[in-house]
This record gives structure tokens, C-alpha cells and sequence, in this order.
């Protein structure tokens, strides 16, 4: 196994693989700075293309535009809170704060390190440990991943900050919202009145566009400074773009080293969660993210720029990523929309997949882990050349921002289905973002109801089936009792945090 | 000036009338869509991107292939069924999938407001189990099933497919009840297998060829086993049981609307040599050879597959009569 571990990188380090690496991963974080156009659908658009390739160039490709496009993501979100990519939202929490505080470049710069990082540690886990962790991946049944959704579920106590009622109400909002589809078993329509487009729930991507970009430009607007009042006077212009540059990498890198344990911690959870079809990236990166408010030491200061925030979701992001290649690889379940382009990839050049790749296509599948490690790993000095200027954006008069970024906003939206359904969406999330705004209501919850409601109704309709309605059936595997133990520890911490005020002042 | 008018109007107008019909006969003259029912990756998106560059190649001009996934297919047949009356916009989707979207759906469609260009590929079923399952024949199957009734769990795509059908047949003509449950995608359903979470899965005998490792074809829900490498070469159900049982299988196909037979027979007829072309290319057929799929291709002629195609209509039309989980909503 080690001798054709060797030659999938070997296959890489050649010019034409190196190559290929490159124009993936510029290509990826095109895609990526684009909000909606997500790296599936650059995947999608190469399809005819990779016919002409040998199989292999064509996955390198692919591969290497969905390790850019999830870095590249983060960029736009940090900048003008605009998530280029779905697992670019939480990152947008933290990110963006920091651009009106006058740290962009830093901000990007830990972003970039953090992707780095998380990809390049997950790919070498996946490239050490495949095999096993495919059964990993085919032990979660529909017990375990409802387990999983309401572990997710109860998180959203650790973001529910000082407004616990506020946060509930939007966390249930945001289950009622997913409950507007087909049901899952009888595929009945629910709530969607008479719009075929809702049949599959409501789109994530023109939703978080519109809770996220559409608002926040409608609220810049409506203020007459620049992102940063700061940046001018942050970026000296005497100071050349790539030294200074140099030095945030230099500053992100000694950041990430005094946090080991939140880095592997978010590279851990984004990694396991990727190698569980269906979970998405999405739920990854808010899960990381509400674990880090959880434990660091600077939980208070999330939501007002706090660069662990950053750290958790990229690195988690990335981490995802790779993930996503064990169920694509080994089982033949495509982990992300974009591990699903690389499967029909496959197709096309005739290769059956599922279990059987890994036997007659080992090399192929290893040279796929080894572009993705170097795709993460040119994340630094590519995404250095391109971040120093991305972020002059924070200088621009914010009049001229939103007639530019509302219109990629809704072309964005439009893009992933081609749909003005989307588009009439995205205007109606960006109504519910303001008045959240207005109202003070927090939006991580809700968005967390819109991912969390599906998975874990779907998972437990399935699992009572299987269990003919005995619930001793959520309780029959090894798995499933560790998953029910996490769940318990969760609630304990979460209901400790929540009456020990109470206790304590009925003592005092 | 009037009269030079009148002349020039009338003179364009005849040549337009010699012009048009030449036009018609090198139709197509612009891009083409097919419209595919699914995301990038999976069945229905192979089944569109693998003939593509020979589709290209027999109609002259770029066909794209873009993927409307939504509402169990609904999304896409929906916007064919708006924008193709004038032969640009192609459906690829699935029967009986584009039936139980008709019959089951907030739609404005019927089946017969499409017509088939062709029929490409047939995927017939099997029921498959662990390699350590107790039953070596389908008949120890169906006697632990009566001794077990509504015990034994198998898994499908959804309740909205052939496979689901085949075992409401095996258990209508054996009198078992069997748990069946839906896991929302094929590869899904025969996961579960792999894992454990059911005790068997009614699949295609090509689309569960990626779980053949672990796991064994029980029986051909077909009439003869013509695919015996790769189903272990199980017999068929029907004569393993000894029971009357109609062949099992889904069929991917391309279809246009109704109104672009009627309104545009010659552009039909292109279509039709096209994709009849196409499927019989050699390297196309090459290509599929390959990846062990050459088996699947089944090019049926429009009028073959769309009287297959109504039959299985009716079929399915009393099946959502009377089953609990179509009526249910009701």
C-alpha cells in the first residue's frame, strides 16, 4: 500500500500534475470569491472538458477547485460579509467584524493559514487511514446521524449568548423554514404552496446570501463611512502589499501556534463530520464554531471579531474537504455536491465506483489525496498574491459597494439552479436578515434550525421505520450509545451554564 | 413609393416562403439543452454526459447538459414542459419516475404531454443481501418472511420507484409483509444493506453492482438472467418461487414535448436519428464496455418505449389509487 501511496504523489509532482494543480486552484478561488457560484458548478462546467483527460488530471482538477473555492470563500465573507461559499458563513461572524475593525489583511491572513492547516492535516489523515475510515463512514446509520443532528441541535446552546429566548425563537424558525418541502417519507408536499422549487426545501446557498450579503449591503448603505474607518491608516502606503503580506503570514502563523488544541480540535470535527454524507459542510463549520465560543478563553469576545472564530471555521472547512473524499472515494456516496462531480467524472472515463475504486483504481484515487495536500498547502503563497489587493475593497466609499455586490449577489443566488425562484428568495432571507437586525434576533440559530431540522427529522422518520417504533432501537450500537453519552455531557454543560446564575443569586 | 413598398414586401416574402422549408431541414442551427432531472454525479447525470460528445457529433451543434435537480424531478420536466415546445429543450429523466411525478405531484403535466425521442438505458431489478444473510434461495426469504411477518426490513431509493414496486409485487404474490423503508437515494438504500440497518435491498442489476462486495444477488426480478456475471447468476425470482411475476425495471429517456412532435415532426425526426446514432456509436459503446456498463444500454424507438411506457402508466395508476402511502396525504 505504502509503494502506490508513493507513486500517487509521485504523479502529482510532475510538471503537468503541478500544472493542473495550479490552474485548480486559481480556478477555485475565482469560484470562491463569486457568492453562489460554487465550486460544483465550476466542476460541472469542466465535465465535457474532462473527457479529453486522462482520468486522474481531470480529479486533480476538480480536486484542487474545491480545496480554492473553500479558502476563497472566506475572502468576501470577511470582507464585505458576503459568504462566497456555504462554509464560508461562519466565518463571516467573525471575519467581518475584524474588517470594520481595520484587520482585514489579518483576518484573511488567519483565514488562509487556518485552511491551510486543517486541509493539509486532514488530506495526510485521510491519505494514512483511508480504508479504516470508510467503515467509519458506513457505520452511521440513520440512528447514529440523528444523534448527530441533535448534538448539533443542543450546540446551539453554546450560541445562545444573552438572549436565550431570542435564539430559540430563531432556531425554531429556522426548523419551521426546513419543514417547507416534500415530507421525507411520503414525499407530500409541506408548506410549499404550489412552488415545485420548495419540493427539495429551501435552497441553502440564496439563503445565506440574502441573511448574510443582501443585508448587510442594505445596511451599508444606509451608513456613509468606508468598511474600515481604520484601514486607511492601517495600511501605510509606503508599505509594499506583498511585505506586508509576508508579515501577516508570519503573524497568522505564530497565532495558530499558540492555539494547537482549537486548530486540531476544528480540523478534527470538520474532518469527521465530511466523512459523514449528508452532514455538509455547513453544519461542520457552525458546530466548530459553536464549540470554540464554548471553550476558548475568549468566548465572550466572539461576534465581535474574534480571530478564533476564524480559525475554527476555516480550519474546519478545509478539513471538510478532505473528508468528504472517504465516503467519494471508498463507497462511491458523494460527501459535497463537488465530490459528486468527481464521481460523474469517473463516469464519463467509464470507471464504475463504489466500494471496488479503492481495488482497481488505487492510484488514481491517491494521486486525487496528494493534489488536494498540495492544493491546501499552495493556499498560503497563492492566496497571499490574491488576498493583498481582494482587500483594497475595504477602502472603497460604501456607495459604491452595494449597486456592485447586490447584483453578484443575486446572479450568485441565480446561479447554483438557474432559477429566479432564488432570486425572488434571496430578497425575501434579506427582508427576515433585517428585520432579525431590527429586532435584535440572532441569525446563527436560525440558520442552524434550516440545516439541523432536515437532517434530523429525516434520520429519525427513517429510523422509526426501521425500528417498527420501538425507540430501544436509537439505543442498539456502540456508536449510537457514545453519540447519546456526548449528547448528555452537552445538555449537563448547557443547563449548568444556564441556571448557575440563578443558583448563585438565590445564595447570595 | 407605395407600390415599390408592396413590391419589395412581396418579394421578400416569397423568397422567405422558398427559404423556410431549407431552413427547417438544417434545423437544428443553435445550441440544444437536455435538461437533466438530477445533480452533477449519479445515474441520471451519466446517462446525459456519456453519449454527450456523440450527440454533439450527430446533431451538428452543442447540446448542453445542465442539471435542474428538485422536487423528485419535478423541476425539470416542469421547465421542458414550458419551454419545449420548440424541440430546443430536451428532457432526460426516468420512468416510472416521470409517472408517479404525473400522478403524485402539485403539477400542471401529464405523461402524455411528452413524447419520447428514445429509450437509452434499462436497469432491471434484483434482491440482494449480505454475503452472511441466513436465506441462500429467495424461497428460504419469503418462508422466513411468513413465519416473520413485517419483521424483515428491506431497503429502496423511495416509495416513487420501480424497486418499491417490485416488492410490493413479491409480497402481493407470495402474501408476505415486508418492512420497507425509503433512504431518499439509491446508493443510500444499498448502504444500509452494507451496514446492516436492513435485511435486504431491491436494487438495479448495474447500479448495485458497487456493493457486490459484501454482499449477494438473491434473485433476477426479471423474466431470464441475461447479466449472470455480475448477479452471481441468480435465477429469476419468478421461477424460483414458482409465481407469476411481471420483469422489474426502471428505463432512463430522453423525451420532448407532445407539442414539439406535433408542431415540429422534422425536428423530431432529428432528434430521433441522433440520438439513434449516438447510441450506436462504437466508441461510445467502447467507453461503456469498459467501465462494465455496456449491459445497461437499451435503445428502444420512440413509439416502442412510449407504448411500454403508457402501460406502465395504468400500472402505476392503481398503485396510487389504493396504496395507504399515496392516499395518506389525500
Amino acid at each position: 500500500m505504502s509503494d502506490v501511496i508513493v507513486a500517487g504523489l509521485l504523479n502529482v509532482l510532475t510538471p503537468e500534475g503541478l500544472l493542473l494543480v495550479a490552474i485548480g486552484l486559481l480556478a477555485g478561488f475565482f469560484v470562491g470569491v463569486l457568492p453562489g457560484f460554487a465550486s460544483s458548478n465550476a466542476a460541472a462546467i469542466l465535465l465535457p472538458f474532462s473527457i479529453y483527460l486522462a482520468p486522474e488530471s481531470a480529479l486533480i482538477l476538480m480536486a484542487t477547485i474545491y480545496a480554492g473555492a473553500a479558502f476563497a470563500g472566506a475572502v468576501p465573507a470577511i470582507l464585505i460579509n458576503v459568504p462566497g461559499t456555504a462554509g464560508a458563513a461562519a466565518t463571516a461572524l467573525e471575519g467581518y467584524p475584524m474588517t470594520r475593525q481595520g484587520k482585514a489583511e489579518f483576518a484573511i491572513a488567519i483565514a488562509r493559514m487556518a485552511s491551510a492547516v486543517g486541509g493539509c492535516l486532514a488530506t495526510l489523515a485521510v491519505i494514512g487511514f483511508l480504508q479504516p475510515m470508510s467503515k467509519v463512514a458506513l457505520s452511521f446509520g440513520s440512528v447514529e446521524m440523528f444523534i448527530v443532528a441533535v448534538i448539533g441541535l443542543l450546540l446551539i446552546g453554546a450560541l445562545v449568548g444573552q438572549q436565550p429566548l431570542k435564539a430559540l425563537i430563531a432556531g425554531f424558525l429556522g426548523m419551521l423554514i426546513a419543514t417547507m418541502s416534500a415530507d421525507p417519507q411520503y414525499a407530500q408536499p409541506r408548506l410549499t404552496f404550489g412552488f415545485i422549487e420548495l419540493y427539495d426545501r429551501i435552497p441553502f446557498i440564496p439563503a445565506i446570501i440574502g441573511l448574510f450579503g443582501m443585508t448587510e449591503m442594505l445596511a451599508l448603505a444606509s451608513r456613509r463611512q468606508t468598511l474600515s474607518a481604520q484601514a486607511v491608516a492601517y495600511v501605510a502606503p509606503a508599505d509594499g502589499m506583498l511585505r506586508r503580506g509576508l508579515r501577516e503570514v508570519g503573524a497568522s502563523f505564530n497565532y495558530l501556534l499558540r492555539r494547537p488544541v482549537l486548530t486540531l480540535k476544528s480540523t478534527v470535527i470538520g474532518f469527521s463530520l465530511g466523512i459523514l454524507p449528508g452532514v455538509g459542510v455547513t453544519l461542520a463549520n457552525f458546530l466548530s464554531y459553536a464549540e470554540a465560543k464554548r471553550s476558548s478563553p475568549q468566548g465572550a469576545n466572539f461576534g465581535n471579531g474574534e480571530p478564533d472564530g476564524i480559525v475554527a471555521t476555516e480550519a474546519s472547512d478545509n478539513a471538510v474537504t478532505a473528508g468528504t473524499m472517504v465516503p467519494t472515494l471508498t463507497l462511491g456516496v458523494p460527501g459535497s455536491p463537488t465530490a459528486a462531480v468527481m464521481l460523474a467524472a469517473l463516469y464519463m472515463h467509464g470507471i464504475s465506483v463504489g466500494p471496488q475504486l479503492m481495488t482497481n483504481y488505487t492510484l488514481e484515487a491517491y494521486t486525487v489525496l496528494w493534489a488536494l495536500f498540495l492544493a491546501n498547502l499552495l493556499i498560503i503563497p497563492i492566496g497571499l498574491l490574491l488576498a493583498g489587493p481582494m482587500a483594497l475593497v475595504t477602502r472603497l466609499n460604501p456607495l459604491y459597494l452595494p449597486p456592485v455586490v447586490i447584483p453578484l449577489c443575486l446572479i450568485g443566488a441565480f446561479s447554483v439552479r438557474y432559477s429566479l425562484f432564488d432570486v425572488w428568495l434571496t430578497l425575501i432571507f434579506a427582508a427576515l436578515g433585517l428585520l432579525f437586525r431590527r429586532f435584535g434576533f440572532p441569525v446563527v440559530p436560525l440558520i442552524l434550525g434550516m440545516v439541523l431540522g432536515p437532517l434530523a427529522e429525516t434520520n429519525f422518520v427513517r429510523a422509526m421505520l426501521l425500528g417498527r417504533g420501538d425507540l430501544a432501537y436509537f439505543f442498539r450500537t456502540d456508536a449510537a450509545l457514545m453519540l447519546w453519552g456526548v449528547a448528555a455531557v452537552l445538555l449537563g454543560v448547557i443547563l449548568v451554564r444556564l441556571f448557575r446564575p440563578a443558583i448563585a443569586g438565590s445564595k447570595s | 413609393m407605395r407600390n415599390k413598398i408592396k413590391l419589395m414586401a412581396t418579394g421578400s416574402a416569397a423568397i422567405l416562403a422558398l427559404v423556410t422549408p431549407a431552413l427547417a431541414n438544417d434545423w437544428p442551427t443553435g445550441p440544444l439543452t437536455l435538461y437533466v432531472v438530477s445533480s452533477p454525479g449519479g445515474g441520471f447525470d451519466a446517462a446525459a454526459r456519456q453519449p454527450q460528445p456523440y450527440l454533439e457529433e450527430a446533431l451538428g451543434v452543442p447540446l448542453r447538459v445542465e442539471n435542474r435537480p428538485g422536487g423528485n424531478t419535478a423541476v425539470a420536466t416542469n421547465l421542458v414542459y414550458e419551454t419545449g415546445d420548440d424541440c430546443t429543450n430536451i428532457l432526460l429523466t426516468g420512468i416510472p419516475h416521470i409517472h408517479f411525478s404525473a400522478l403524485t405531484q402539485q403539477v400542471n403535466y401529464e405523461y402524455e404531454d411528452f413524447y419520447p425521442i428514445a429509450g437509452l438505458t434499462s436497469e432491471p431489478g434484483l434482491v440482494r443481501v449480505r454475503d452472511e444473510a441466513p436465506w441462500q434461495s429467495m424461497n428460504d426469504l419469503i418462508e422466513d418472511a411468513l413465519e416473520r411477518p413485517g419483521e424483515i426490513t428491506a431497503s429502496v431509493a423511495f416509495y416513487t420507484n420501480n424497486y418499491y414496486m417490485g416488492i410490493l409485487d413479491i409480497m402481493q404474490a407470495t402474501g408476505t409483509d415486508f418492512n420497507i423503508v425509503p433512504f431518499g437515494g439509491g446508493a443510500d438504500a444499498r448502504n444500509a444493506l452494507l451496514r446492516g440497518e436492513v435485511d435486504f435491498t431491491h436494487a438495479g442489476v448495474f447500479n448495485s453492482r458497487n456493493v457486490e462486495e459484501g454482499t449477494r444477488v438473491l434473485g433476477i426480478h426479471y423474466s431470464e438472467n441475461r447479466w449472470p456475471e455480475i448477479t452471481d447468476d441468480a435465477t429469476p425470482i419468478k421461477d424460483q418461487l414458482g409465481v407469476d411475476l411481471d420483469d422489474n425495471e426502471s428505463s432512463y429517456g430522453v423525451f420532448v414535448t407532445a407539442a414539439c412532435r406535433e408542431n415540429h415532426p422534422e425536428r423530431f425526426a432529428t432528434l430521433v436519428e441522433a440520438f439513434h446514432s449516438a447510441k450506436h456509436n462504437e466508441d461510445y459503446l467502447a467507453m461503456l464496455e469498459a467501465g462494465g456498463e455496456l449491459g445497461k444500454v437499451a435503445y428502444v424507438d420512440p413509439e416502442t418505449y412510449h407504448a411500454a411506457n403508457l402501460r406502465q402508466y395504468d400500472i402505476i395508476a392503481e398503485l396510487v389509487a389504493t396504496r395507504e402511502e399515496f392516499t395518506a396525504a389525500d
